[in-house]
């Protein structure tokens, strides 16, 4: 250890460090049955990272890179990174990228629903609190996606604010532009 | 791990189990060395959170000192309160604490605690830390402070523990990988190095290879804590629970810190 007591280390970061010691809840060795959206989404943004497998090889490759860059906000979760305007724009692209990659190794209803919501909260975040559009999606059909999430019963109000705050950041974008 | 009666009790070093040290005082009331040993374990661990607690609620260094060490002595010691923790609901630390507040709410205590404890006291303060605390931690509530002086205990005796393990075990590759890219950039907040930096530095063949040596060091660390914590809560299934409910409160604490 680098340094040799963690005593007076700031709140937030005897938080992280206590985080890391939690077991794995490994999203990518999980068997996904008929599941509550609800439910999984909040197990999700709950997850501490990193996001390790239970088995370090069978991390398909897909998900390597973007678990790799994760992985340097170890002890935070992925809600924490979602609400929080100074997460680094690298880091949402991570996450973005792992939710894009995630259905693919998942496929059910319920893990397409969970990833697409965290998908456009990680552009959300970066919309909002870097003023940067980290994705090709056009304004206008983020701001369609924005919309449609905040009419799903399951997503947490929290997450719904957020996309009510990005779809009118869209439609700003939108009107600067005409 | 074995939670059962312990033989190998032995100092404060990377091979001490925490076991069952209720157990330990209530079978062995005539042995002293053992007895000696259990209370030293305890010491370590809740001295600093007791000193911390009282800085907190005002007293001054050598006031908090006195009062510590009468406490673990005429409390902890005295009025057996490990036995009767063992019989309570709730955390042993929670225990702790309450007992803490309710013994220093009669302030005479502090004009009488230095005629108390024998000397030496039952605690070496000499290497406290409390002047390079930064303020805004001095400024949580006690209770808040406790907690963190104890969980700050606890993680240090934990990495202390796991490195060592790595190092002892051909793994010191393993640990330094883990140290570079997970736990200096939360400490320091540094940019951690990438993995192929560390593959480079350390000779590793792989960034594969390396990514599994950090998910090693980290299961080491898991079960490390979860061994530690377990002498602490009531059962298996509360061992995360205590954990989460730590990082809450000092994420809750430290809003914007």
């Amino acid at each position: 250890m680098g340094k040799k007591t963690t005593f007076g280390l700031s709140l937030d970061k005897i938080s992280r460090l206590l985080r890391l010691t939690l077991g794995d809840r490994s999203t990518q060795d999980e068997k996904p049955g008929d599941q509550d959206p609800g439910a999984v989404l909040r197990q999700f943004l709950s997850r501490e990272l990193p996001l390790d497998p239970v088995t370090p090889d069978s991390l398909p490759a897909v998900l390597k890179r973007p678990c790799h860059e994760l992985a340097v906000m170890a002890g935070k979760t992925i809600g924490d990174l979602l609400f929080d305007p100074t997460t680094d724009t690298l880091v949402l692209r991570a996450l973005k990228d792992y939710c894009k990659a995630l259905p693919k190794h998942f496929g059910t209803e319920t893990w397409q629903a969970v990833a697409t919501a965290v998908y456009y909260a990680s552009i959300a975040n970066g919309l909002l609190f870097h003023r940067i559009k980290i994705t090709e999606l056009s304004s206008q059909r983020l701001g369609e996606g924005f919309e449609k999430l905040q009419e799903k019963p399951w997503v947490t109000d929290e997450l719904k604010d957020l996309f009510r705050r990005a779809q009118a950041a869209c439609q700003e974008r939108e009107s600067e532009r005409s | 791990m074995n939670h059962d009666d312990d033989t190998n009790i032995g100092g404060w070093d990377g091979d001490f189990h925490t076991t069952h040290w209720t157990e330990i005082l209530k079978a062995h009331t005539q042995d002293e060395s053992r007895q000696r040993a259990a209370l030293d374990v305890l010491l370590r661990r809740y001295w600093k959170p007791v000193y911390c607690y009282l800085r907190r609620k005002g007293y001054k260094n050598e006031e908090s000192e006195d009062l510590a060490q009468s406490f673990f002595h005429e409390v902890v010691l005295g009025r057996k309160l490990i036995q009767k923790a063992k019989s309570s609901q709730g955390r042993f630390r929670t225990f702790l604490l309450t007992a803490l507040k309710r013994y220093v709410i009669d302030t005479h205590r502090i004009e009488k605690a230095k005629k108390r404890v024998p000397e030496p006291g039952l605690i070496s303060f000499a290497d406290i830390e409390w002047l390079n605390v930064p303020e805004r931690i001095r400024s949580v509530s006690p209770n808040v402070l406790f907690d963190y002086a104890w969980a700050s205990s606890l993680l240090d005796q934990v990495l202390t523990e796991v490195e060592s393990a790595c190092c002892g075990t051909g793994q010191t590759i393993h640990w330094a990988v883990f140290n570079a890219r997970i736990l200096q950039p939360i400490i320091e907040n540094a940019d951690p190095p990438s993995l192929g930096t560390l593959c480079l530095q350390h000779g590793i063949s792989n960034e594969s290879v390396a990514s599994n040596m950090i998910i090693t060091v980290k299961r080491r660390l898991q079960a490390a804590m979860r061994r530690h914590v377990r002498d602490l809560v009531a059962s298996d299934s509360d061992v995360d629970q205590e954990i989460r409910g730590l990082a809450k409160i000092f994420s809750d604490s430290g809003a914007g810190f």
